[in-house]
C-alpha cells in the first residue's frame, strides 16, 4: 500500500500545508495568574537558587536544573505561581504551576508551546500521493488555529518538570 | 463578535487542548473551560491503569474474584469496547494488558489465565463488571477519545455561553456547535512535525493511530496488537478515522488497522463512520 485512501466516505482534502517552525501562546503571565487564582492578588518572590540549592533539587529529583532563576509568586489565598521553561526533544515550553498553600499542585498550565524541526524541505513522495485528491474550492485561511491529528506528542517531560519544581518551591520557597 | 478562549494543559500523558468561543466574557469562558478539564481528569481518574485506586486497577485485580461496581462512565467503556470487540470478531480488544506490559508498554505485570479474553468479561446489572477467568484489561485504545466526549458533553451543556468549542487530546479531537471550525491538519506518519494534510471534518470526531519507523517524535508509547499472535503491529503509517463521537472514532481506528480495506469499509460504514489511511515511508518510497 503506497498511496493515500480514503475509506467508506469523501473527505475532502483541501491543502497541503507545509507549516514552519509553529508557536502558540495560550495564556500570557497575567492570563494565567487569573486562570489559576482567580480574584487574587500577586507578591513577586522571585529568586535566584544558590549552588546549594541547586544541587539539593537535583539530588532529590535527578533532574538538571538548567537555570538558576526561579520567577514565582505567592498569591493572596496563600498558594503560589512558579513560572517556568521546559526544554524537550523538538519543543520549548513555557508553563505555570499553580501551587496550594501547602505545596501541592493546584494546576498546571501551558502557556507557550513552540515546536522546532529541522527541516523546511518539502518531501516530494508525501505530496505526489495527493495529486488530483485535493479541493481548492473549499480553501479557507481565516482561521488560525490548528486543529492537528497524528502526533500524540508525549507530556513527560512536562511532569518531570513539575516534580523538579515542587522540590524548588519546598527547597527555595516554603516556609 | 464572540472571546474566544484557548487552553492547553498536559494530561492522559500528552497535551489537552480546549478551545471555547462565546458570547460571554473571557473568564466565564475559561471556568467552562476549566469544568470541561475537570470531566477529563475524572475519565482518568477511573480508567487508568497505572493508578492503583481507579476502577480500571480494581477491576484487574478483584473482579475475577467477584462482581465489581464500576462508575457509569467506565461501564460505558467497557460497553462500546465489547460491542466492537464482538463487531470485530476480537480486532479491538481491551483484554491485552498483560500482553502490553510483556511489550513494557505497561508497567508491572499482571498474572492472568491465558486462555482468557474480552468474552470472559461480562457486564452485570447496577454497573457491575465480572470477569470469568483472570484477565488484564487496558482502556488506552478508547478512554482518551471517551475523555474528549465528556469534556465536549461538559461545554455542550453552556450553550447560552458558548457558540463553539473544540477538544484536542493528543490528536483525538471532537467540535461542537455551529460556528465551530471543521479541519483537522492529519500528519504525515514520518514527519509529524514538517508535513500534514488539511481535510475537512465530515464527522464531529477524529482519532488517528500512528506508527512509522522514521518518525523522530517523542510520541506517547502504544502499540495495535495482532489478534492471531498477540504481537504488535510494525510500521502500519497511520489511520484517521472520523466518527460522530470521538470515543468510537479512537477505538475504530485499531479496528481498521487491522483490517483489509474492503472489512474495514464495512466497518465503517455500519457506524456512520469514514476514515484516512496514510501509507507508511517504507511503501511510500517504493512508489513510482
Amino acid at each position: 500500500m503506497n498511496d493515500a485512501r480514503v475509506l467508506a466516505g469523501l473527505i475532502p482534502l483541501v491543502v497541503l500545508t507545509a507549516p514552519v517552525c509553529h508557536a502558540e501562546t495560550y495564556l500570557t503571565e497575567d492570563q494565567a495568574k487569573a486562570v489559576l487564582f482567580p480574584g487574587e492578588t500577586f507578591e513577586d518572590v522571585s529568586v535566584i537558587l544558590n549552588d546549594t540549592e541547586i544541587q539539593r533539587i537535583e539530588h532529590a529529583t535527578g533532574v538538571q536544573v538548567r537555570d538558576n532563576r526561579l520567577h514565582a509568586f505567592q498569591t493572596s489565598g496563600g498558594g503560589w505561581i512558579l513560572f517556568d521553561k521546559v526544554i524537550g526533544k523538538h519543543d520549548f515550553i513555557d508553563i505555570a504551576l499553580g501551587l496550594q498553600p501547602d505545596g501541592s499542585v493546584k494546576g498546571v498550565e501551558i502557556m507557550t508551546y513552540r515546536e522546532s524541526h529541522g527541516s523546511e524541505v518539502r518531501n516530494a513522495t508525501w505530496r505526489q500521493q495527493f495529486v488530483g485528491k485535493t479541493d481548492h474550492s473549499a480553501l479557507k485561511l481565516d482561521d488560525d488555529i490548528k486543529n492537528i491529528s497524528g502526533a500524540t506528542l508525549s507530556s513527560n517531560h512536562i511532569t518531570q518538570a513539575v516534580r523538579r519544581l515542587l522540590r524548588t518551591w519546598a527547597v527555595a520557597l516554603a516556609g | 463578535m464572540d472571546n474566544r478562549v484557548r487552553r492547553c494543559r498536559p494530561l492522559l500523558g500528552t497535551y489537552v487542548e480546549i478551545a471555547a468561543a462565546g458570547p460571554a466574557d473571557t473568564s466565564t469562558l475559561h471556568r467552562c473551560v476549566d469544568r470541561a478539564y475537570a470531566a477529563i481528569e475524572q475519565v482518568h481518574g477511573l480508567m487508568s491503569f497505572h493508578s492503583t485506586d481507579s476502577d480500571l486497577s480494581r477491576l484487574n485485580a478483584r473482579a475475577h474474584l467477584e462482581p465489581q461496581q464500576v462508575h457509569t462512565w467506565t461501564w460505558e467503556v467497557i460497553s462500546g469496547a465489547l460491542a466492537l470487540s464482538h463487531e470485530t470478531n476480537g480486532r479491538f480488544d481491551i483484554s491485552i494488558g498483560a500482553t502490553l506490559q510483556s511489550l513494557g508498554l505497561l508497567p508491572g505485570t499482571s498474572p492472568t489465565d491465558r486462555s482468557a479474553g474480552f468474552r470472559d468479561i461480562e457486564l452485570l446489572d447496577d454497573m457491575r463488571v465480572r470477569f470469568h477467568r483472570r484477565l488484564s484489561i487496558d482502556l488506552g485504545g478508547i478512554a482518551k477519545g471517551y475523555a474528549v466526549d465528556r469534556a465536549i458533553g461538559v461545554l455542550a451543556e453552556e450553550a447560552g455561553v458558548l457558540s463553539h468549542a473544540i477538544v484536542n487530546a493528543g490528536g483525538d479531537l471532537r467540535v461542537w456547535g455551529e460556528s465551530a471550525p471543521r479541519y483537522v491538519e492529519v500528519c504525515d506518519p514520518a514527519r509529524p512535525l514538517e508535513d500534514r494534510v488539511r481535510v475537512t471534518m465530515p464527522r464531529d470526531a477524529v482519532a488517528t493511530t500512528a506508527h512509522d519507523p522514521d518518525s523522530s517524535l517523542e510520541v506517547a508509547m502504544s502499540a495495535v496488537i495482532r489478534p492471531a499472535d498477540g504481537r504488535a503491529l510494525q510500521q502500519y503509517g497511520s489511520v484517521s478515522v472520523f466518527a460522530d463521537t470521538c470515543m468510537e472514532a479512537d477505538a475504530l481506528t485499531k479496528a481498521v488497522l487491522l483490517m483489509p480495506d474492503d472489512e474495514a469499509e464495512r466497518l465503517l460504514h455500519a457506524h456512520g463512520a469514514c476514515a484516512l489511511r496514510l501509507p507508511a515511508s517504507t511503501a511510500r518510497n517504493t512508489a513510482k
